[in-house]
């Protein structure tokens, strides 16, 4: 029987970018079941402040730098993880970034800036942890991917390509070592509000747009993905891999007529 | 332990069937009132926080009748769990060829039956979850049954359209797409299903589904709808 109130009990967990929004929000949720977190961020001042917001409610959370597409960063601190636990039983690769531009308006520069992060951090922190995971046998890898990876996003051509890339890269490597007992799953937010998003969310016209769009009628928060990580973490989800998770309010499921909701 | 489903009515379809014996243990287990549809002619049990209701999920008339019986008892409904109940063996797949519109007409009717009955109730709740199980050839073309593959495909885009129609009365509509999994049917018919090509390499047992429709169900997933959620073990992806 699980305990939905500590699903996470003894579990050691990898979060990347999680100094904020969902991140931070997974972060949270971890702690309160159990787990032994580790923060890997860019923002090395911000992470220590969620280590202290979690330690101080009585969590275990450790903030360490890392920059994502950096592979000797990413071998360092696997390294300081499991010198420390004794194992990584769970990466949650939730860092990303955007840059908002349709493709004729990005540089190439731009483009790789948006794939190094969001793909290639993704790729090196899987070949982090994945050796380990093969030695215990069992591993549990969570990729943030988004809507944007399943849809053409109209504003952001190379966010939309890199999240398509994490979806299927997430079910090439589900495919590749779901033998050896390791599940890796990807999770797709539409519109949530977190500091990435709260330039357009806070502009109040365009946030009436979006609703509009959105059959819940609601944007998302960064709870709700939260706490599909939480289940993708978990032992309730444990013969699924190479899936998806799609947490949108319903904005991917019906074809917008003149990008807004129909009715 | 948190209850997901405390105070909570959910209505489950053939709720004497493998899955909905071990659906309906877990939902108890968390606090829900439990509706449990049955073959008409059943002698229906009932407790205080269990009722069983015979129905024919093909006829309009027989899903509002139960439905009329559980809001009587329970006063509500919040959840209906459009139950799995598709024949696993591959022997019954292939035979189900011969029985296209038979096998579309049991399946994809009776969903959307189901739905066309019980929204109004989930209406009146004030929003609620209903979630369809279905096989994973709901995505994907079947070797053995073209039958199963457009229900259950049919299923798929009735949920989504259900989801984007009746989001504005808060009621979420979710698929969850099942590989192959050691129910008491696939054990006592065909013990040559091959698991190499699954990814995970095993077939998957009971508590490894119903925690996922626990999850669709619950309010832990109230920003989720209009999706599918597949349970293979990598099987579809392979």
């Amino acid at each position: 029987m699980l305990d939905y109130d500590r699903l996470l009990a003894h579990k050691t967990i990898l979060i990347t970018g999680g100094s904020q929004g969902i991140g931070k929000a997974i972060a949270k949720l971890f702690a309160t079941h159990g787990a032994t977190l580790f923060i890997g961020d860019i923002a090395t001042d911000q992470a220590r402040a969620v280590e202290k917001e979690i330690v101080g409610q009585g969590g275990k959370c450790t903030a360490l730098s890392l920059n994502v597409t950096a592979e000797q960063e990413w071998t360092d601190l696997v390294n300081k993880v499991v010198a420390e636990t004794g194992t990584i039983d769970v990466l949650v690769n939730n860092a990303g970034t955007n840059i908002r531009k349709p493709l004729l308006e990005m540089s190439l520069t731009e483009w790789e800036q948006v794939i190094n992060v969001n793909v290639n951090g993704v790729f090196l922190g899987m070949s982090a942890v994945i050796p380990r995971m093969i030695a215990n046998r069992t591993g549990n890898i969570i990729n943030m991917s988004s809507v944007a990876g399943l849809l053409g996003h109209l504003k952001a051509a190379a966010y939309s390509s890199s999240k398509g890339a994490v979806r299927s890269l997430t079910k090439a490597a589900a495919v590749q070592y779901g033998s050896h007992g390791i599940r890796i799953n990807s999770i797709h937010p539409g519109m949530i509000y977190s500091p990435m998003t709260a330039a357009t969310l806070d502009n109040k016209e365009q946030l009436e747009q979006l609703e509009k769009t959105i059959p819940l009628g609601r944007v998302g928060l960064t709870d709700d993905v939260a706490q599909a990580a939480l289940f993708l973490a978990s032992d309730a989800s444990s013969y699924m891999t190479g899936s998806e998770m799609v947490i949108d309010g319903g904005q991917s499921c019906y074809f917008t007529f003149n990008g807004s909701f129909p009715w | 332990m948190r209850k997901k489903l405390e105070e909570k009515v959910v209505f489950i379809t053939h709720g004497s069937s493998f899955w909905g014996k071990a659906l309906s243990d877990l939902f108890q287990e968390h606090g829900a009132k439990l509706v449990l549809g049955v073959p008409p002619g059943t002698k229906c049990a009932q407790t205080d926080n269990r009722i069983e209701v015979p129905i024919q999920y093909t006829e309009e008339n027989s899903w509002d009748n139960a439905l009329k019986t559980a809001s009587n008892k329970f006063g509500q409904i919040d959840v209906l769990i459009n139950n799995f109940n598709h024949p696993t063996a591959k022997q019954t797949l292939n035979s189900l060829d011969t029985t296209f519109y038979s096998t579309v007409h049991n399946y994809l009717n009776s969903v959307f039956l189901g739905a066309k009955s019980t929204i109004p109730h989930l209406k009146a709740a004030g929003g609620g979850s209903i979630v369809n199980l279905v096989s994973m050839y709901a995505n994907i073309g079947s070797p053995a049954s073209s039958a199963l593959a457009s229900s259950d495909g049919g299923i798929r885009t009735l949920s989504k359209s259900i989801a984007v129609q009746y989001a504005k009365y808060n009621i979420r509509s979710n698929c969850i797409l099942m590989g192959l999994f050691a129910t008491d049917r696939l054990q006592n018919t065909d013990t040559t299903v091959s698991t190499s090509q699954i990814p995970m390499a095993r077939l998957g047992n009971a508590e490894e589904l119903i925690h996922v429709v626990l999850h669709l169900s619950s309010k832990d997933s109230w920003y989720i709808t209009g999706t599918e959620i597949i349970v293979d073990g990598g099987f579809s992806n392979a």
